[in-house]
C-alpha cells in the first residue's frame, strides 16, 4: 500500500517534469500572413511612460509584417503618462477623444492596446505582449466592409468623403469614426535609462473630426452591395500640425459591441 | 445628501459587522464554522494642495474594500467560500478588481495519510522560488490557483504534493487559451524520521525538491515560444541546535515573457540562509541572486497579478512610516543580495543593560544588479528573440539597486518607561526599483525615537518622533506621533507627516547619466487623526487626514499608494 502511495506520487513528478520544451534557434516563426481586412490597433502611450517605447516597436514591427495600409496604427497620448509638465514634457498630446476614451475603458496600464476593441475577457484592453496574436486572428476575419478616403486642406482646414461599400448585410446601428493623426513629432520621450529629447513619436492622434464617438450611419440596416459616404469639411488644423505629416483615420464600428467592424487610413497630402 | 447616506451605510455595516463578529463557533455533531471579515472604506475630499481635485475624485467619494471568509469543518472533511467586494476599489488597488462575488470556494478532506482539496486554495513549494499562491489583502493580491491539490504522508517523515489548476486573474473566469494552466509537484524527506541511524542524532535534515510546468498555447505570430515551461528547484533545510540553515537552488528553462522582454535564455536562483539564537543573542545571515526568473500563468502579463512563483526579498521590513518609505521591490529580471542581523541583548544588571537590560540589533542588507554580458546572437542586452545576454552563476554586476544599514535599540528604563530609538543608512536605486530612468539613487538617513510611558496597568502614552533627511527625491521629512492607549480597547492618536523638502524647497542633484535634476517641491503636512476599539476578535479603527503617497510593499510586492485626503474606517472581526 505505501509503495502504490509512492508510485502514484512519483508518476505525478514525472508527469510534470515532461512537461518542458525547450526552443531551439532561431526563434522566430516563419510567418505566414493571411490579410482579409484592415485592422486597428490603438496603442494607448504616454510622453512619460518609460515602457512604451518597447509597445511603439512592438507596433512597427507588427506593421512591417502585416503591412502599414493593413494594421492602422492610433497613438493615443491620454492619461496619467501623457500630462504635460514642466520642463522636457511640457507639450501637450492630449485630445479630448483620447482622454474620453482612456476614462470610458479604464486605461490605467500603461503600455496598453485595443485591437479593433474587440474584447477578451470582458475588457478591450490588451497588454503589449498580446497584440500580435490578437491582431493575427482578426487580419483572418473576413471583412463586411470597406473603406475609401477622400480628402483636402483648404486653408489650414479638412474636409473629405468617406466612402464605405458594404460586402455582407449589416443589422445593427454602425458609426463612423474620423480622426486626424500626424506622423514624426520630434518630441522628448522617457525611455529605459532617460530620455530621448529627440524622439520621433508616429501615427499621433491630433483630434476627432466628428466628436469622440463618431456618429451614426443614416440607416440602421444595410445590404451586401449598399454604399454609403459620408462627408465632413473646414475641421481645422491645430497651430503647430504639418500638413504633410497629416493622414485622415476612419473606422466604422459597431454601436452596440463597440467592435471596429473596418478601418482605413489615407495620407493628407497624397 | 449624497455623503449622508454613505455615513448611514458605513454606521449599518459597522453595527451589522459587530452582531457578525458576537457569533460563537457553531459545534458538535453539525460540525464547526468559523469565519473572519474585513471592511475598508474611504471617504475621499478634494484637496488643492495635494492636487485632488473633484474631476480626479469623479463622483466616486466613497470607495470599499470588503471580504469575509466563511469556513466549515466536519471531522475530516471542511469547506470554505470567501467573498469578497471592491465598490469600487479604494484609490491604489487594481481598479480590474471592482466588482463583488464569491472569488474563492474550496472543498477539503483530509486523513493521517491523505490530504485533498478541489476549487481554490493556496500553497507554497520550498522557498516559494518555483511556486507560492498567496494571498495579501493589503496589496490587493490573489494568485490562489483553482484546481486540485493533493497531499500525501504515506511515510512519516515524507511529504508529497501534487497541484494543477489556474490561478486567480481578478474576476476572470479561466477560458480556454487566456491565460495558462499550472501542474507540479514537490517533496520534502525528513531524513531522522526517514533512516533509522538518525533517529536520535541532533543534526536534523529536511532534503525537499519540486517541479512546476505552465502550459499556455503558443497563439504568437512573431515567436515560437514554448507551450509548456517548467521550473524545478532543489533544497536542504539542516538545524543543529540553535544552529539552521536552509539553502535552495531554482532552475527555469526557457521562458520567453513580458517581463524579461521576450528572451529564451533559462533562469535560474539561489537562496540560502542561516541563523543562530540562544538565550540573549540570536544572529542570521542570508544571500540570494536570482537570474531571469519572472514566472507567470500568462506570458504576457507584467505588473502583480498571475505569479507563478516568490522571489524572497532580502531587506529588512520597517514598521515606523518614515523607515519605510523606501522599500526594495524584487527584481525577478536579476539581483543579488546580502543580508546580516544580529540581535543582543545586553544582560540585566551591565553597565549599559541597567535594572531591565537592552536590546539592541544591527542589520544590514544589500542589492546589487548581476553581471551580464552579451549572448552571441544579442545585438544588445535583453533584445526580445535571441537569448539575450549570458550571466556567470553568482556573478555580480556593478550596480547598487538598494541598501540598508541600521541599528535599533530597545531599552526598558524603569517599570513605567520604555524607549527605542533606531537610525538606518538608505540607499535606494529609484530608476530600477520604481522604473523612473533618470532618478538619481535617493541617499537617506531616518532616525526615529519611539518612546512609552505606562502610567497606570491599563494606560500608557506613546510619542514618536522621526526624520528623514535626503537631497534627493522629495527631500527632508519629519514625523510625529502621540498615542494613548486604554488596553486593551481604546486607542487615540494624532500624527503629522512634514514633507519640509529643504530650506528653499529645489531638489536639485545630478543623476547617473550626469544630468542636472531639478525641481520645485511644496512644503506640505500630512495630518492624520485615528481611534480605534478593540473588543475580543473585533477591531474597528477610523483616521481622517491626509495620506502621503508611498509604495506599500509585502514580502517585496508592491503597490503605490496615492496621495489622498479622507475619512477611513478598517474593521476586522473573526469568530
Amino acid at each position: 500500500m505505501k509503495y502504490y502511495k509512492i508510485i502514484v506520487a512519483a508518476l505525478l513528478l514525472g508527469l510534470s517534469f515532461s512537461a518542458c520544451d525547450k526552443v531551439e534557434a532561431p526563434y522566430k516563426e516563419t510567418i505566414i500572413v493571411e490579410v482579409n481586412r484592415k485592422v486597428l490597433l490603438e496603442d494607448y502611450t504616454g510622453h512619460k511612460c518609460v515602457n512604451c517605447p518597447a509597445a511603439h516597436e512592438i507596433a512597427h514591427e507588427l506593421q512591417e509584417i502585416y503591412g502599414e495600409d493593413n494594421l492602422i496604427m492610433l497613438a493615443v497620448h491620454a492619461g496619467f503618462f501623457a500630462t504635460p509638465s514642466a520642463g522636457d514634457f511640457s507639450y501637450d498630446f492630449n485630445t479630448v477623444a483620447g482622454t474620453e476614451w482612456v476614462s470610458y475603458y479604464s486605461v490605467e496600464a500603461y503600455p496598453s492596446g485595443m485591437v479593433d476593441r474587440m474584447e477578451y475577457n470582458g475588457s478591450p484592453i490588451i497588454d503589449k505582449d498580446k497584440w500580435a496574436s490578437k491582431i493575427d486572428e482578426e487580419f483572418k476575419k473576413e471583412a463586411s466592409l470597406g473603406l475609401s478616403i477622400e480628402s483636402s486642406i483648404t486653408d489650414r482646414k479638412i474636409s473629405g468623403d468617406i466612402s464605405i461599400d458594404f460586402a455582407m448585410d449589416l443589422n445593427s446601428q454602425a458609426k463612423i469614426q474620423i480622426l486626424i493623426t500626424e506622423d514624426s513629432l520630434i518630441k522628448p520621450q522617457v525611455i529605459p535609462g532617460g530620455i530621448d529629447e529627440e524622439y520621433v513619436h508616429m501615427h499621433v492622434m491630433r483630434g476627432a473630426v466628428n466628436g469622440s464617438w463618431g456618429e451614426n450611419l443614416s440607416a440602421v440596416s444595410y445590404s451586401a452591395g449598399d454604399k454609403e459616404t459620408i462627408s465632413f469639411s473646414n475641421f481645422a488644423m491645430g497651430d503647430d500640425w504639418v500638413e504633410k505629416q497629416l493622414s485622415v483615420v476612419a473606422f466604422v464600428y459597431d454601436e452596440e459591441s463597440g467592435v471596429v467592424l473596418n478601418v482605413e487610413k489615407k495620407k493628407l497630402s497624397e | 445628501m449624497n455623503h449622508f447616506l454613505q455615513k448611514i451605510t458605513a454606521i449599518v455595516f459597522l453595527i451589522a459587522a459587530f452582531s457578525f463578529s458576537g457569533l460563537a463557533q457553531q459545534s458538535g455533531k453539525y460540525g464547526q464554522v468559523s469565519g473572519s471579515f474585513q471592511f475598508d472604506a474611504q471617504m475621499y475630499q478634494p484637496d488643492s494642495q495635494l492636487g485632488i481635485t473633484d474631476s480626479i475624485i469623479n463622483g466616486q467619494t466613497a470607495r470599499m474594500n470588503a471580504f469575509g471568509n466563511i469556513i466549515y469543518r466536519l471531522g475530516n472533511f471542511s469547506a470554505g467560500i470567501r467573498y469578497e467586494a471592491y465598490l469600487p476599489p479604494m484609490a491604489g488597488y487594481d481598479s480590474r478588481l471592482e466588482g463583488q462575488g464569491f472569488a474563492n470556494r474550496w472543498a477539503r478532506y483530509k486523513t493521517g495519510i491523505v490530504d485533498v482539496t478541489i476549487g481554490n486554495f493556496y500553497e507554497q513549494f520550498g522557498t516559494g522560488m518555483i511556486f507560492r499562491a498567496y494571498e495579501e489583502w493589503t496589496l490587493g493580491y490573489d494568485n490562489s490557483v483553482d484546481g486540485a491539490r493533493v497531499i500525501l504522508t504515506p511515510l512519516k517523515g515524507l511529504t508529497i504534493k501534487g497541484i494543477w489548476g489556474t490561478q486567480r486573474y481578478f474576476w476572470d473566469k479561466y477560458e480556454k487559451n487566456d491565460r495558462g494552466i499550472i501542474r507540479g509537484g514537490d517533496f520534502d524527506f525528513f531524513l531522522n524520521d526517514l533512516l533509522p541511524f538518525m533517529t536520535e542524532n541532533k543534526t536534523k535534515i529536511t532534503l525537499g525538491g519540486g517541479m512546476l510546468s505552465r502550459y499556455q498555447a503558443d497563439m504568437d505570430p512573431i515567436y515560437k515560444l514554448p507551450e509548456n515551461v517548467a521550473s524545478w528547484s532543489g533544497r536542504m533545510n539542516l538545524s543543529y541546535g540553535s544552529f539552521f540553515w536552509l539553502t535552495e537552488y531554482a532552475h527555469k528553462i526557457n521562458d520567453p515573457n513580458a517581463i524579461n522582454n521576450f528572451i529564451y535564455k533559462d533562469g535560474q536562483a539561489l537562496y540560502s540562509s542561516m541563523s543562530y539564537s540562544q538565550k540573549g543573542f540570536g544572529a542570521s545571515l542570508s544571500m540570494k541572486w536570482i537570474d531571469n526568473m519572472g514566472f507567470k500563468s500568462d506570458r504576457a502579463v507584467t505588473g502583480q497579478s498571475l505569479d507563478i512563483n516568490f522571489l524572497p526579498p532580502l531587506a529588512k521590513t520597517h514598521s515606523y512610516s518614515l523607515s519605510a518609505m523606501y522599500p526594495y521591490a524584487t527584481q525577478p529580471n536579476g539581483e543579488a543580495a546580502i543580508q546580516a542581523t544580529i540581535n543582543y541583548h545586553l544582560p540585566k544588571k551591565s553597565k549599559l543593560g541597567g535594572k531591565y537590560g537592552m536590546g539592541i540589533e544591527f542589520n544590514f542588507a544589500r542589492t546589487q544588479s548581476i553581471k551580464k554580458t552579451l549572448s552571441s546572437d544579442a545585438k544588445e542586452i535583453g533584445e526580445s528573440g535571441t537569448l539575450g545576454y549570458e550571466a556567470d552563476f553568482l556573478s555580480i554586476g556593478d550596480d547598487l539597486y538598494f541598501q540598508d544599514i541600521g541599528i535599533e535599540i530597545d531599552k526598558k528604563i524603569n517599570r513605567h518607561f520604555r524607549m527605542i530609538l533606531s537610525a538606518d543608512m538608505i540607499n535606494y536605486n529609484m530608476d530600477v526599483i520604481e522604473n523612473h530612468p533618470g532618478e538619481p539613487i535617493v541617499d537617506a538617513f531616518v532616525w526615529v525615537t519611539d518612546l512609552s510611558y505606562r502610567f497606570k496597568r491599563k494606560h500608557s502614552i506613546r510619542w514618536e518622533m522621526s526624520q528623514l533627511l535626503t537631497k534627493q527625491d522629495q527631500g527632508n521629512w519629519l514625523a510625529t506621533t502621540i498615542e494613548y492607549n486604554f488596553a486593551p480597547t481604546w486607542f487615540f492618536a494624532v500624527m503629522d507627516q512634514y514633507n519640509y523638502v529643504n530650506k528653499d524647497g529645489i531638489i536639485s542633484s545630478t543623476n547617473s547619466a550626469g544630468e542636472l535634476y531639478e525641481k520645485t517641491i511644496e512644503k506640505l503636512h500630512y495630518p492624520t487623526i485615528s481611534a480605534g476599539y478593540t473588543k475580543g476578535t473585533t477591531r474597528v479603527s477610523l483616521s481622517y487626514g491626509r495620506q502621503r503617497e508611498g509604495i506599500l510593499c509585502v514580502g517585496g510586492v508592491c503597490r503605490v499608494v496615492p496621495k489622498s485626503n479622507g475619512f477611513k474606517i478598517t474593521l476586522t472581526s473573526s469568530f
